[in-house]
């Protein structure tokens, strides 16, 4: 598809601001409307996201500890998606950095960590 | 008009035309746009010739200007095999892995995976020089993110019935 990059940016820009507001005021844990993880649900085990919700508003209000403890991909997930983030907006900048980012090597990698992540987070217990 | 340009050893773009113009941008360099079979000099390529015309014009109004910068052209030649096959090609199309990655976190496993296979595949086709596969792949990913994200949101208010 072909949206123009400025679009694009401010699109993705306000949904990332909707996301920040939204979870900074409502607590996700005390809400019947926040999206439910089918996963868990179905099986009883962890999703590699389940967590997120609760461990982003408790990031948002600075309780780095229980954000750990919901869900420590969190603090992956961030950096790298603002890694790609960058390399995709500024590629001039970036230049080797994306190159590395976009190998094959990477991308497999980052796919092995979140399996690595959801079968290791089963086997671990969760005081979120 | 998108135009890329392979400079300082790095593939970088797309520009238009007169952000081209500000940057340190030699008749030598390689350029590609959409319509060019390959990357041309950008003082050969018909859209970018002009940046170049103007300022040789007055230089050599009478003489058969000499090839700009000769040795320029075969050292960009001369990179490594990978690399220079890279070089022919359009720069890689979109992976979509934050955006897989962004399903697995957000409870929708199944699309996540498919699309960062795919993403994986599009990756590995362009850095084999496959390019109209990588294209393939790339879309295949992004139509897999688009799906998945539409039955995601679909799907909620399932979700809450599950927990109920």
């Amino acid at each position: 598809m072909d949206i123009n990059p400025r679009t694009r940016l401010t699109a993705a820009a306000c949904i990332l601001v909707a996301v920040v507001v939204i979870y900074f005021f409502v607590d996700p844990a005390s809400t019947a409307l926040a999206p439910r993880c089918h996963f868990k649900a179905l099986t009883g085990l962890d999703c590699p996201g389940c967590g997120f919700q609760r461990a982003l508003h408790a990031a948002l209000h600075g309780n780095f500890a229980t954000a750990w403890a919901c869900n420590p991909a969190l603090f992956f997930f961030i950096p790298v998606a603002g890694l790609y983030a960058f390399t995709e907006l500024m590629p001039r900048r970036a230049g080797r950095l994306r190159r590395v980012l976009i190998s094959p090597a990477a991308i497999i990698a980052l796919a092995l960590a979140f399996v690595a992540w959801w079968v290791l987070r089963n086997f671990t217990p969760s005081d979120c | 008009m998108k135009i890329w340009i392979y400079l300082n050893g790095i593939q970088q773009g797309p520009y238009s035309l007169d952000e081209l113009a500000d940057m340190p941008v030699k008749a030598s360099t390689p350029v590609w746009y959409e319509g060019l079979p390959q990357w041309l000099p950008a003082g050969e390529a018909p859209a970018t010739a002009s940046l170049f015309a103007a300022e040789q014009s007055p230089q050599s109004p009478h003489t058969e200007a000499p090839r700009p910068e000769p040795a320029a052209t075969p050292a960009f030649e001369a990179r490594t095999a990978q690399a220079a096959a890279q070089a022919q090609l359009p720069p890689c199309p979109p992976t979509f892995i934050v955006w897989g990655i962004f399903l697995l976190i957000c409870c929708c496993v199944p699309g996540g995976i498919i699309a960062i296979i795919f993403s994986a595949l599009t990756s590995s086709a362009y850095s084999r020089g496959n390019y109209d596969r990588a294209r393939r792949m790339s879309e295949y990913a992004e139509w897999t993110v688009i799906i998945s994200i539409v039955l995601g949101l679909v799907s909620i208010p399932f979700g809450w019935m599950l927990w109920i």
